[in-house]
C-alpha cells in the first residue's frame, strides 16, 4: 500500500465547506456527514485545495513550528487518512 | 394543507435521491406532474412536493394511519423541510424567551431539549416553539422564530414540569409523546426574537450538571447537524446552510449543557442556563 504522504488526493466533489473563525467545517453531502479542521488542519487543506504537494506541506509545517519532521509525517498521516475514510479526500484525477 | 390523493395517483416512477436510513426516503419523480420532489415515510404516508407552485400533494399508503400521524408527518417533518428549500434556515430545537431575546436549545431527539423548553415555560419563561425553528439575519444579530408552537413530550414529563393539565393530543400510535398546544402569547406568535445563546444538549458525561462554551466550529457543526433540509445533495443549498450556519455561530455564543436526565435537577439546568447569559 502507497504511503498515504506519496499520493496525489484533492478534495472530494461531494462536499462543501465554511470558514469559521480559524477553523473549518467541511459537510459531505452523501453521507451526510461534517467534519471540523482546527487551525493546523485548515492550513493543511488550504495547501492541499492549492494544489502543493503534501511532501511539501509538511516540511513547511515542520519548518513553522519548529518540529522534526517525522512527527508532522506520522500526524499528516493520521489527519489525511482521516479524511480519506471520510471521504472528503480523494485521489486525484 | 394539501390535496388528497383521490384525483392524483401516487406514481412510484421515481429514482431515489437520498434516506436517513430509518423511515425517510426522498425521491425525485421522473416526470414533472409528479412533483418535484417526492418525500416518502416508511409504507405510510408520502408527500409530492412541487416547488414552482409552492404545492404539495398529500399521498397515504396506509389506509390505517390516523389522523395524528398524518399531522405530525405535515407538521413536523415536511413543513421545516419545505421552508428550508425556500431558503429558511430551519433547525430542529426549542426556543425560550427570557427578557425579551431567545435561548435556544438544540440536541439529537431524546436529549431532553422538550422538557427542558417545558419546563422553562412553567418557570415563567415563555415557549417561544420546539421542533422546527427558523433563524435569520444571519450577519447581525440572528433572531429565531417557530414554524408552530406546540411541544411534543413523554407522558412523564408532561406530568413533571407542567403545570395544570394540558390539553394533549396523541402525536403518532407508536409513539407515547403527546402534543400539547400550548397557549399562544400574541407577542410570541410571527415575532422573531434575537438569539442571546444557544445550549447544545449533550449526554451526561457524569452525575453532575456540566457547562462549557463551545467553538464557533463547534456550535456551527452543531446546528448543521440539527437543521432540516429537504434534499441534503444540493449542493447551493446544502453550501448556503453551511454558511448560515457558520454567519450565526460566528455571533452568537455557543453552550455544551450536560446533566444526568432527573427532573429534580431542573431548577438548577435552568439557573446554570440563565447564568451564562449577558
Amino acid at each position: 500500500m502507497i504511503d498515504i504522504l506519496q499520493r496525489n488526493l484533492e478534495q472530494s466533489g461531494d462536499v462543501v465547506e465554511s470558514a469559521v473563525g480559524d477553523e473549518t467545517v467541511i459537510l459531505h453531502l452523501v453521507k451526510g456527514t461534517y467534519y471540523g479542521l482546527d487551525p493546523v488542519g485548515t492550513r493543511i487543506w488550504a495547501m492541499l485545495k492549492q494544489g502543493v504537494a503534501i511532501g511539501a506541506i509538511c516540511h513547511r509545517l515542520a519548518d513553522e513550528y519548529g518540529v522534526e519532521l517525522t512527527v508532522i509525517e506520522n500526524d499528516a498521516r493520521v489527519f489525511l487518512n482521516e479524511l480519506e475514510a471520510q471521504g472528503i479526500l480523494v485521489d486525484a484525477k | 394543507m394539501g390535496t388528497p390523493c383521490v384525483d392524483r395517483p401516487y406514481s412510484r416512477d421515481s429514482d431515489e435521491v437520498w434516506s436517513d436510513h430509518q423511515e425517510l426516503v426522498l425521491r425525485r419523480p421522473r416526470s414533472p406532474k409528479d412533483g418535484d420532489y417526492l418525500l416518502q415515510f416508511s409504507s405510510k404516508f408520502a408527500v409530492a412536493i412541487f416547488c414552482d407552485q409552492k404545492q404539495i400533494v398529500e399521498h397515504i399508503l396506509d389506509r390505517d394511519l390516523s389522523e395524528s400521524a398524518r399531522e405530525h408527518y405535515l407538521v413536523d417533518q415536511v413543513l421545516p423541510r419545505i421552508l428550508d428549500h425556500q431558503g429558511d434556515l430551519v433547525i430542529h430545537a426549542g426556543a425560550s424567551r427570557v427578557d425579551g431575546r431567545a435561548i435556544v436549545l438544540l440536541g439529537k431527539s431524546g436529549r431532553g431539549k422538550s422538557t427542558l423548553a417545558a419546563s422553562f415555560d412553567s418557570a415563567g419563561y415563555d415557549l417561544i416553539g420546539d421542533d422546527a425553528l427558523v433563524i435569520s439575519s444571519f450577519d447581525l444579530q440572528p433572531r429565531v422564530e417557530t414554524v408552530y408552537p406546540s411541544l411534543r413530550l413523554f407522558p412523564d414529563s408532561v406530568a413533571a414540569v407542567l403545570n395544570g393539565s394540558p390539553a394533549m393530543s396523541e402525536v403518532t400510535p407508536h409513539s407515547s409523546k403527546q402534543r400539547i398546544t400550548i397557549p399562544s402569547h400574541s407577542e410570541i406568535a410571527g415575532s422573531a426574537f434575537p438569539i442571546d445563546a444557544m445550549f447544545v444538549l449533550a449526554p451526561a458525561a457524569s452525575t453532575d450538571l456540566e457547562v462549557r462554551k463551545m467553538r464557533t466550529a463547534e456550535l456551527c457543526m452543531a446546528m448543521v447537524e440539527n437543521s432540516f433540509s429537504l434534499d441534503p445533495t444540493d449542493l447551493r443549498r446544502a453550501q448556503a446552510r453551511l454558511a448560515n450556519c457558520s454567519s450565526v455561530a460566528r455571533e452568537v455564543p455557543g453552550y455544551m449543557i450536560s446533566y444526568p436526565r432527573d427532573y429534580a435537577l431542573l431548577p438548577r439546568v435552568r439557573d446554570k442556563i440563565l447564568a451564562q447569559l449577558t
